[in-house]
Protein backbone atom coordinates (compact mmCIF):
# COMPACT_ATOMS: atom_id res chain seq x y z
CA UNK A 1 0.00 0.00 0.00
CA UNK A 2 1.60 3.26 -1.05
CA UNK A 3 -1.10 5.83 -0.39
CA UNK A 4 -3.03 6.79 2.70
CA UNK A 5 -6.56 5.42 2.68
CA UNK A 6 -9.42 6.18 5.06
CA UNK A 7 -12.63 4.28 5.65
CA UNK A 8 -15.04 6.03 8.03
CA UNK A 9 -16.85 4.07 10.72
CA UNK A 10 -20.63 4.26 10.57
CA UNK A 11 -22.30 6.60 13.02
CA UNK A 12 -22.93 6.71 15.88
CA UNK A 13 -19.26 6.02 16.22
CA UNK A 14 -18.60 3.03 18.49
CA UNK A 15 -16.94 3.68 21.82
CA UNK A 16 -13.35 2.56 22.04
CA UNK A 17 -12.36 0.93 25.33
CA UNK A 18 -8.97 -0.31 24.17
CA UNK A 19 -5.46 1.14 24.39
CA UNK A 20 -5.47 4.91 24.46
CA UNK A 21 -2.54 6.70 26.03
CA UNK A 22 -1.41 9.58 23.84
CA UNK A 23 1.08 12.14 25.07
CA UNK A 24 -0.38 14.68 27.47
CA UNK A 25 -0.45 18.36 26.62
CA UNK A 26 -2.27 20.76 24.37
CA UNK A 27 0.17 20.66 21.48
CA UNK A 28 0.98 16.97 21.31
CA UNK A 29 -0.12 14.21 18.95
CA UNK A 30 -2.12 14.64 15.78
CA UNK A 31 -4.54 17.55 16.01
CA UNK A 32 -6.09 20.33 13.99
CA UNK A 33 -4.50 23.71 13.49
CA UNK A 34 -6.38 26.18 11.29
CA UNK A 35 -8.53 23.25 10.15
CA UNK A 36 -5.49 21.32 8.91
CA UNK A 37 -4.65 17.93 10.41
CA UNK A 38 -1.03 17.56 11.46
CA UNK A 39 1.32 17.63 14.41
CA UNK A 40 3.56 20.11 16.16
CA UNK A 41 7.23 19.32 15.95
CA UNK A 42 9.67 20.86 18.36
CA UNK A 43 13.10 21.81 17.17
CA UNK A 44 15.79 23.26 19.47
CA UNK A 45 14.92 26.84 18.56
CA UNK A 46 11.55 26.64 16.89
CA UNK A 47 8.23 24.87 16.66
CA UNK A 48 6.65 23.86 13.37
CA UNK A 49 3.30 22.40 12.39
CA UNK A 50 3.71 19.51 9.96
CA UNK A 51 0.45 18.76 8.13
CA UNK A 52 -0.58 15.38 6.82
CA UNK A 53 0.02 15.58 3.07
CA UNK A 54 -3.20 16.51 1.31
CA UNK A 55 -5.16 13.80 -0.46
CA UNK A 56 -8.81 12.92 -0.91
CA UNK A 57 -8.56 10.42 1.98
CA UNK A 58 -7.01 12.99 4.30
CA UNK A 59 -9.70 15.53 3.36
CA UNK A 60 -12.39 12.92 4.00
CA UNK A 61 -10.97 12.16 7.45
CA UNK A 62 -10.52 15.84 8.28
CA UNK A 63 -14.02 16.74 7.15
CA UNK A 64 -15.47 13.99 9.31
CA UNK A 65 -13.68 15.22 12.41
CA UNK A 66 -14.38 18.89 11.69
CA UNK A 67 -18.03 18.18 11.02
CA UNK A 68 -18.58 16.36 14.32
CA UNK A 69 -16.15 18.12 16.67
CA UNK A 70 -14.76 21.10 14.84
CA UNK A 71 -11.23 19.83 15.44
CA UNK A 72 -9.35 18.45 18.43
CA UNK A 73 -6.92 15.58 18.55
CA UNK A 74 -6.91 12.08 17.10
CA UNK A 75 -4.79 9.00 17.58
CA UNK A 76 -3.75 6.65 14.79
CA UNK A 77 -3.17 3.16 16.14
CA UNK A 78 -0.74 0.94 14.24
CA UNK A 79 -3.53 -1.60 13.64
CA UNK A 80 -5.35 0.96 11.52
CA UNK A 81 -7.93 2.30 13.98
CA UNK A 82 -8.39 6.05 14.26
CA UNK A 83 -9.49 7.11 17.73
CA UNK A 84 -11.05 10.41 18.78
CA UNK A 85 -11.22 11.38 22.47
CA UNK A 86 -14.53 13.01 23.33
CA UNK A 87 -14.99 16.29 25.12
CA UNK A 88 -17.38 18.11 27.42
CA UNK A 89 -19.86 15.80 29.15
CA UNK A 90 -18.23 12.72 27.62
CA UNK A 91 -14.69 13.58 28.58
CA UNK A 92 -12.63 10.44 29.13
CA UNK A 93 -14.58 8.48 26.51
CA UNK A 94 -13.22 7.72 23.05
CA UNK A 95 -14.75 6.67 19.76
CA UNK A 96 -13.51 4.94 16.63
CA UNK A 97 -13.99 7.35 13.73
CA UNK A 98 -12.64 5.00 11.10
CA UNK A 99 -9.76 2.95 9.84
CA UNK A 100 -6.71 3.93 7.87
CA UNK A 101 -4.34 2.02 5.71
CA UNK A 102 -1.03 2.98 4.19
CA UNK A 103 1.66 5.48 5.10
CA UNK A 104 1.06 8.78 6.82
CA UNK A 105 3.13 11.36 5.01
CA UNK A 106 3.78 14.69 6.65
CA UNK A 107 4.56 17.90 4.87
CA UNK A 108 6.88 20.36 6.58
CA UNK A 109 6.42 24.14 6.25
CA UNK A 110 9.30 24.18 3.74
CA UNK A 111 7.49 21.65 1.55
CA UNK A 112 9.71 18.68 2.41
CA UNK A 113 7.94 15.38 3.02
CA UNK A 114 8.39 12.91 5.84
CA UNK A 115 6.95 9.42 5.42
CA UNK A 116 6.12 7.93 8.82
CA UNK A 117 6.23 4.41 7.41
CA UNK A 118 9.69 4.83 5.85
CA UNK A 119 11.46 7.39 8.00
CA UNK A 120 14.75 7.26 6.09
CA UNK A 121 18.01 5.44 6.65
CA UNK A 122 17.91 5.13 10.40
CA UNK A 123 18.82 2.23 12.61
CA UNK A 124 17.73 1.53 16.18
CA UNK A 125 19.50 3.88 18.52
CA UNK A 126 19.62 6.73 15.97
CA UNK A 127 17.84 10.02 16.35
CA UNK A 128 14.24 9.96 15.06
CA UNK A 129 13.82 12.57 12.37
CA UNK A 130 10.04 12.79 12.67
CA UNK A 131 7.52 14.22 15.13
CA UNK A 132 8.18 13.28 18.72
CA UNK A 133 4.76 13.47 20.39
CA UNK A 134 2.53 11.32 18.20
CA UNK A 135 1.62 7.71 18.92
CA UNK A 136 0.49 5.47 21.70
CA UNK A 137 2.48 5.81 24.89
CA UNK A 138 3.75 2.45 26.15
CA UNK A 139 6.33 1.10 28.55
CA UNK A 140 9.24 -0.92 27.29
CA UNK A 141 10.15 -3.29 30.10
CA UNK A 142 13.66 -4.44 30.85
CA UNK A 143 13.04 -7.69 28.95
CA UNK A 144 11.99 -5.78 25.84
CA UNK A 145 8.26 -6.44 26.30
CA UNK A 146 5.96 -3.62 25.25
CA UNK A 147 3.15 -2.82 27.70
CA UNK A 148 0.36 -0.27 27.40
CA UNK A 149 -1.59 1.01 30.40
CA UNK A 150 -4.59 3.28 30.02
CA UNK A 151 -7.60 4.48 31.99
CA UNK A 152 -11.32 4.75 31.42
CA UNK A 153 -13.57 6.82 33.65
CA UNK A 154 -16.21 5.05 35.74
CA UNK A 155 -18.87 6.31 38.14
CA UNK A 156 -16.59 5.60 41.11
CA UNK A 157 -13.28 6.70 39.59
CA UNK A 158 -11.65 4.78 36.78
CA UNK A 159 -10.64 1.44 35.41
CA UNK A 160 -6.98 1.01 34.61
CA UNK A 161 -6.27 -1.64 32.02
CA UNK A 162 -2.95 -3.09 30.99
CA UNK A 163 -2.15 -5.07 27.88
CA UNK A 164 1.00 -6.67 26.56
CA UNK A 165 1.36 -5.20 23.08
CA UNK A 166 4.28 -7.50 22.36
CA UNK A 167 6.15 -10.01 24.51
CA UNK A 168 9.84 -9.95 25.43
CA UNK A 169 12.00 -8.84 22.51
CA UNK A 170 15.81 -8.77 22.95
CA UNK A 171 16.23 -6.58 19.87
CA UNK A 172 13.93 -3.89 21.22
CA UNK A 173 15.65 -4.13 24.58
CA UNK A 174 19.12 -3.60 23.15
CA UNK A 175 17.88 -0.83 20.84
CA UNK A 176 16.37 0.96 23.82
CA UNK A 177 19.63 0.67 25.72
CA UNK A 178 21.51 2.10 22.73
CA UNK A 179 19.06 4.99 22.53
CA UNK A 180 19.11 5.64 26.27
CA UNK A 181 22.40 4.36 27.71
CA UNK A 182 22.00 3.71 31.41
CA UNK A 183 18.26 3.03 31.24
CA UNK A 184 16.97 -0.52 31.02
CA UNK A 185 13.27 0.31 30.76
CA UNK A 186 11.16 3.36 30.11
CA UNK A 187 8.45 5.18 28.24
CA UNK A 188 8.22 4.80 24.49
CA UNK A 189 5.70 5.79 21.80
CA UNK A 190 4.42 3.53 19.07
CA UNK A 191 3.74 5.78 16.10
CA UNK A 192 1.01 5.39 13.49
CA UNK A 193 2.94 3.20 11.08
CA UNK A 194 4.42 1.05 13.85
CA UNK A 195 7.78 2.71 14.44
CA UNK A 196 8.75 2.94 18.10
CA UNK A 197 10.50 5.97 19.52
CA UNK A 198 11.63 7.21 22.93
CA UNK A 199 12.86 10.49 24.27
CA UNK A 200 16.37 10.97 25.61
CA UNK A 201 17.18 13.97 27.72
CA UNK A 202 20.16 15.93 26.52
CA UNK A 203 21.03 19.15 28.28
CA UNK A 204 17.43 19.86 29.23
CA UNK A 205 16.02 19.03 25.81
CA UNK A 206 14.10 15.86 24.99
CA UNK A 207 15.51 14.31 21.85
CA UNK A 208 13.46 11.63 20.04
CA UNK A 209 15.35 8.41 19.42
CA UNK A 210 14.43 5.50 17.19
CA UNK A 211 13.98 2.06 18.77
CA UNK A 212 12.47 -0.23 16.14
CA UNK A 213 9.17 -1.27 14.63
CA UNK A 214 6.21 -3.44 15.51
CA UNK A 215 4.22 -5.24 12.86
CA UNK A 216 0.51 -4.30 12.80
CA UNK A 217 -0.38 -7.96 12.58
CA UNK A 218 1.10 -8.48 16.06
CA UNK A 219 -1.10 -5.75 17.50
CA UNK A 220 -3.45 -7.08 20.19
CA UNK A 221 -7.15 -6.68 19.62
CA UNK A 222 -10.19 -7.66 21.66
CA UNK A 223 -13.72 -7.28 20.42
CA UNK A 224 -14.83 -6.18 23.92
CA UNK A 225 -12.81 -3.02 23.36
CA UNK A 226 -15.36 -1.95 20.74
CA UNK A 227 -18.71 -0.92 22.17
CA UNK A 228 -21.26 -0.47 19.42
CA UNK A 229 -24.06 2.05 19.87
CA UNK A 230 -27.54 1.99 18.40
CA UNK B 1 -17.46 -25.12 54.23
CA UNK B 2 -18.80 -23.16 51.25
CA UNK B 3 -16.28 -22.23 48.62
CA UNK B 4 -14.61 -18.95 49.64
CA UNK B 5 -15.70 -15.90 47.69
CA UNK B 6 -13.38 -13.21 46.38
CA UNK B 7 -13.63 -10.05 48.41
CA UNK B 8 -15.26 -7.20 46.49
CA UNK B 9 -13.55 -4.39 48.40
CA UNK B 10 -10.00 -3.14 48.64
CA UNK B 11 -7.24 -5.75 48.41
CA UNK B 12 -4.27 -4.43 50.41
CA UNK B 13 -1.59 -6.00 48.15
CA UNK B 14 1.84 -4.41 48.65
CA UNK B 15 2.02 -3.23 52.21
CA UNK B 16 4.65 -3.33 54.93
CA UNK B 17 4.96 -6.60 56.81
CA UNK B 18 3.90 -4.68 59.91
CA UNK B 19 0.57 -3.82 58.25
CA UNK B 20 -0.90 -7.30 58.46
CA UNK B 21 -1.91 -9.83 61.04
CA UNK B 22 -0.81 -13.39 60.68
CA UNK B 23 -1.66 -16.78 62.00
CA UNK B 24 1.34 -18.72 63.22
CA UNK B 25 1.86 -22.01 64.90
CA UNK B 26 3.25 -21.31 68.36
CA UNK B 27 4.17 -24.32 70.48
CA UNK B 28 1.82 -26.45 68.43
CA UNK B 29 -1.15 -24.08 68.69
CA UNK B 30 -2.41 -21.72 65.93
CA UNK B 31 -2.36 -18.16 67.22
CA UNK B 32 -3.13 -14.75 65.82
CA UNK B 33 0.03 -12.67 65.87
CA UNK B 34 1.18 -9.27 64.83
CA UNK B 35 4.65 -8.08 64.01
CA UNK B 36 5.56 -5.23 66.32
CA UNK B 37 8.43 -2.77 66.19
CA UNK B 38 9.92 -3.17 69.62
CA UNK B 39 12.91 -0.94 70.31
CA UNK B 40 15.68 -2.05 67.97
CA UNK B 41 13.95 -5.04 66.45
CA UNK B 42 10.74 -6.67 65.35
CA UNK B 43 8.83 -9.18 67.43
CA UNK B 44 5.79 -11.30 66.87
CA UNK B 45 3.21 -10.72 69.57
CA UNK B 46 0.41 -13.21 70.11
CA UNK B 47 -3.15 -12.06 70.58
CA UNK B 48 -4.68 -12.16 74.03
CA UNK B 49 -7.76 -14.18 74.67
CA UNK B 50 -9.84 -16.53 72.60
CA UNK B 51 -9.83 -16.28 68.83
CA UNK B 52 -10.27 -19.92 67.90
CA UNK B 53 -13.28 -19.27 65.67
CA UNK B 54 -11.48 -16.56 63.72
CA UNK B 55 -8.42 -18.77 63.26
CA UNK B 56 -10.67 -21.61 62.15
CA UNK B 57 -12.42 -19.42 59.54
CA UNK B 58 -9.14 -18.13 58.12
CA UNK B 59 -7.54 -21.55 57.98
CA UNK B 60 -10.67 -22.92 56.37
CA UNK B 61 -10.33 -20.42 53.52
CA UNK B 62 -6.77 -21.59 53.00
CA UNK B 63 -7.44 -25.30 53.16
CA UNK B 64 -10.54 -25.08 50.96
CA UNK B 65 -8.34 -23.45 48.34
CA UNK B 66 -5.66 -26.11 48.87
CA UNK B 67 -3.21 -23.82 50.57
CA UNK B 68 -1.24 -24.33 53.73
CA UNK B 69 -2.88 -23.11 56.89
CA UNK B 70 -1.61 -20.00 58.62
CA UNK B 71 -0.20 -16.85 57.11
CA UNK B 72 -1.31 -13.26 56.68
CA UNK B 73 -4.75 -11.76 56.97
CA UNK B 74 -6.20 -8.28 57.19
CA UNK B 75 -9.08 -6.59 58.96
CA UNK B 76 -10.50 -3.43 57.46
CA UNK B 77 -12.57 -0.57 58.83
CA UNK B 78 -15.77 -2.56 58.24
CA UNK B 79 -14.25 -5.34 60.38
CA UNK B 80 -14.22 -7.58 57.34
CA UNK B 81 -11.57 -10.27 57.67
CA UNK B 82 -9.71 -10.64 54.38
CA UNK B 83 -7.43 -13.53 53.60
CA UNK B 84 -4.84 -13.41 50.78
CA UNK B 85 -4.30 -16.66 48.97
CA UNK B 86 -1.39 -16.88 46.59
CA UNK B 87 -2.11 -17.81 43.01
CA UNK B 88 0.16 -19.20 40.36
CA UNK B 89 1.76 -16.40 38.40
CA UNK B 90 0.48 -17.67 35.07
CA UNK B 91 -3.12 -17.54 36.25
CA UNK B 92 -3.05 -13.91 37.22
CA UNK B 93 -0.74 -10.94 37.30
CA UNK B 94 -1.99 -10.41 40.83
CA UNK B 95 0.21 -12.26 43.31
CA UNK B 96 -2.64 -13.17 45.64
CA UNK B 97 -6.40 -13.27 45.54
CA UNK B 98 -8.22 -11.96 48.59
CA UNK B 99 -11.14 -13.83 50.14
CA UNK B 100 -13.73 -12.83 52.70
CA UNK B 101 -13.59 -14.76 55.98
CA UNK B 102 -16.42 -13.18 57.94
CA UNK B 103 -16.39 -10.39 60.46
CA UNK B 104 -14.03 -9.63 63.29
CA UNK B 105 -16.31 -10.08 66.26
CA UNK B 106 -14.07 -9.20 69.19
CA UNK B 107 -11.17 -6.78 69.37
CA UNK B 108 -7.61 -8.03 69.17
CA UNK B 109 -5.21 -6.98 71.91
CA UNK B 110 -1.64 -7.91 72.67
CA UNK B 111 0.79 -7.67 75.54
CA UNK B 112 4.35 -6.46 75.22
CA UNK B 113 6.64 -6.46 78.25
CA UNK B 114 3.68 -6.55 80.58
CA UNK B 115 1.91 -3.63 78.89
CA UNK B 116 -1.33 -4.15 77.02
CA UNK B 117 -1.21 -2.96 73.42
CA UNK B 118 -4.26 -2.23 71.37
CA UNK B 119 -4.99 -1.22 67.81
CA UNK B 120 -7.38 1.37 69.23
CA UNK B 121 -6.07 4.94 69.22
CA UNK B 122 -5.00 4.91 72.84
CA UNK B 123 -1.68 5.19 74.65
CA UNK B 124 -0.38 2.33 76.81
CA UNK B 125 -1.66 4.20 79.89
CA UNK B 126 -5.16 4.18 78.40
CA UNK B 127 -5.40 7.87 77.55
CA UNK B 128 -6.62 8.65 74.03
CA UNK B 129 -4.25 9.51 71.24
CA UNK B 130 -4.74 12.90 69.68
CA UNK B 131 -4.27 13.63 65.99
CA UNK B 132 -0.59 14.35 65.43
CA UNK B 133 0.54 11.95 68.20
CA UNK B 134 2.90 9.11 67.36
CA UNK B 135 1.02 5.87 66.74
CA UNK B 136 2.23 3.47 69.43
CA UNK B 137 0.24 0.31 68.85
CA UNK B 138 0.56 -2.44 66.28
CA UNK B 139 0.10 -1.19 62.75
CA UNK B 140 -2.06 -3.60 60.75
CA UNK B 141 -4.23 -1.57 58.42
CA UNK B 142 -5.57 -1.11 54.96
CA UNK B 143 -3.71 1.27 52.62
CA UNK B 144 -5.42 4.31 51.16
CA UNK B 145 -3.87 7.22 49.30
CA UNK B 146 -4.32 10.91 49.94
CA UNK B 147 -4.19 12.29 46.39
CA UNK B 148 -1.54 14.83 45.46
CA UNK B 149 -3.02 18.23 46.24
CA UNK B 150 -4.73 16.81 49.30
CA UNK B 151 -8.21 17.11 47.83
CA UNK B 152 -9.21 13.47 47.51
CA UNK B 153 -8.68 9.98 48.87
CA UNK B 154 -8.50 6.95 46.62
CA UNK B 155 -7.56 3.33 46.50
CA UNK B 156 -6.66 0.97 43.71
CA UNK B 157 -7.48 -2.72 43.69
CA UNK B 158 -7.77 -5.47 41.09
CA UNK B 159 -11.07 -5.24 39.22
CA UNK B 160 -13.60 -8.04 39.61
CA UNK B 161 -16.53 -9.03 37.45
CA UNK B 162 -20.12 -8.31 38.56
CA UNK B 163 -20.86 -12.05 38.51
CA UNK B 164 -21.83 -13.96 41.60
CA UNK B 165 -19.35 -15.20 42.70
CA UNK B 166 -17.06 -12.60 41.17
CA UNK B 167 -13.98 -13.38 39.13
CA UNK B 168 -10.79 -11.39 38.66
CA UNK B 169 -10.75 -9.32 35.48
CA UNK B 170 -7.24 -9.97 34.17
CA UNK B 171 -4.92 -6.99 33.76
CA UNK B 172 -7.57 -4.61 35.06
CA UNK B 173 -7.32 -2.32 38.07
CA UNK B 174 -10.15 -0.42 39.66
CA UNK B 175 -9.43 3.04 41.03
CA UNK B 176 -12.04 4.32 43.45
CA UNK B 177 -12.04 7.99 44.36
CA UNK B 178 -13.89 9.29 47.40
CA UNK B 179 -14.80 12.46 45.50
CA UNK B 180 -16.68 10.38 42.93
CA UNK B 181 -18.47 8.41 45.65
CA UNK B 182 -19.51 11.30 47.89
CA UNK B 183 -20.06 13.93 45.20
CA UNK B 184 -20.58 16.57 47.91
CA UNK B 185 -17.40 18.66 48.21
CA UNK B 186 -17.88 19.45 51.88
CA UNK B 187 -18.12 15.73 52.70
CA UNK B 188 -14.90 15.11 50.80
CA UNK B 189 -13.24 18.00 52.58
CA UNK B 190 -14.35 16.56 55.95
CA UNK B 191 -12.87 13.17 55.02
CA UNK B 192 -9.51 14.39 53.78
CA UNK B 193 -8.84 17.07 56.40
CA UNK B 194 -7.46 14.80 59.18
CA UNK B 195 -4.96 13.27 56.77
CA UNK B 196 -4.09 16.52 55.01
CA UNK B 197 -3.38 18.07 58.43
CA UNK B 198 -0.56 15.56 58.84
CA UNK B 199 0.60 14.83 55.30
CA UNK B 200 0.08 18.25 53.78
CA UNK B 201 -0.78 18.73 50.15
CA UNK B 202 1.83 16.38 48.77
CA UNK B 203 -0.48 13.50 49.62
CA UNK B 204 0.68 9.95 50.16
CA UNK B 205 -0.25 6.65 51.72
CA UNK B 206 -2.07 6.21 55.01
CA UNK B 207 -3.63 3.25 56.74
CA UNK B 208 -7.05 2.65 58.27
CA UNK B 209 -7.49 -0.11 60.82
CA UNK B 210 -10.42 -2.07 62.20
CA UNK B 211 -11.30 0.74 64.62
CA UNK B 212 -11.44 3.31 61.82
CA UNK B 213 -8.20 4.85 63.07
CA UNK B 214 -6.05 6.52 60.43
CA UNK B 215 -2.27 6.66 60.72
CA UNK B 216 0.39 7.60 58.25
CA UNK B 217 4.15 7.20 57.91
CA UNK B 218 6.31 10.31 58.03
CA UNK B 219 10.06 10.78 58.27
CA UNK B 220 11.17 10.30 61.84
CA UNK B 221 12.20 13.36 63.84
CA UNK B 222 15.72 12.00 64.24
CA UNK B 223 16.05 11.42 60.50
CA UNK B 224 16.18 7.66 60.88
CA UNK B 225 13.38 5.68 59.24
CA UNK B 226 9.71 6.40 59.63
CA UNK B 227 7.37 7.35 62.41
CA UNK B 228 3.67 6.60 62.17
CA UNK B 229 1.43 9.46 63.14
CA UNK B 230 -2.21 9.20 64.19
CA UNK B 231 -4.40 11.34 61.92
CA UNK B 232 -7.79 10.80 63.55
CA UNK B 233 -10.83 8.62 62.94
CA UNK B 234 -12.61 8.13 59.64
CA UNK B 235 -15.99 9.82 59.45
CA UNK B 236 -18.29 6.95 58.51
CA UNK B 237 -20.75 9.41 56.97
CA UNK B 238 -18.03 10.66 54.65
CA UNK B 239 -16.26 7.51 53.62
CA UNK B 240 -16.28 4.69 51.08
CA UNK B 241 -19.30 2.40 51.21
CA UNK B 242 -19.06 -0.99 52.88
CA UNK B 243 -18.34 -3.60 50.20
CA UNK B 244 -21.03 -6.16 49.57
CA UNK B 245 -20.19 -9.52 51.13
CA UNK B 246 -21.88 -12.89 51.03
CA UNK B 247 -24.10 -14.28 48.32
Amino acid sequence: MTTFQFEPESTPYPYWLGPFSPARGTSTGFRFHYRKLGTWVNAPNSREFWVIKDSSAVRKLSNNILHHWNGGRILFLPNGLIIKPLQDYEVGKRVIVGRFNGPITLQKPNGQLFDMSVPGRITPGDMWPGPNTTGLECILKDNGALICIWQRPTNEGSEIEEVVIQGPDPQLRSAFQRARPGDSAGRVRVTANGHIITNREERGYWRPMYIGQISPKNWPHREIWIQRRK
Amino acid sequence: MNKPVLYRGLWPQNVSKLAKYSIRLIEGIWKITVLYEAGEGLRYLAVEGGSADLIHRINNVKTTLRQQQGGAFYVNEFRHVIVPVSVEAEKSVVGSHYYFAGLLESDLSFTFEGVSLSTKPIKPDGTPLLPGDRWVGPRPGIPYVLAAGGGDIYFTTPALTDDNPPQVRPMMTRKVQLSKILKNNSDVERAVRPVTNIRGHLGGRFYVNEHGAMFTPVSADDGNGLDYIYCGQIDRNAWFPEPKVGE
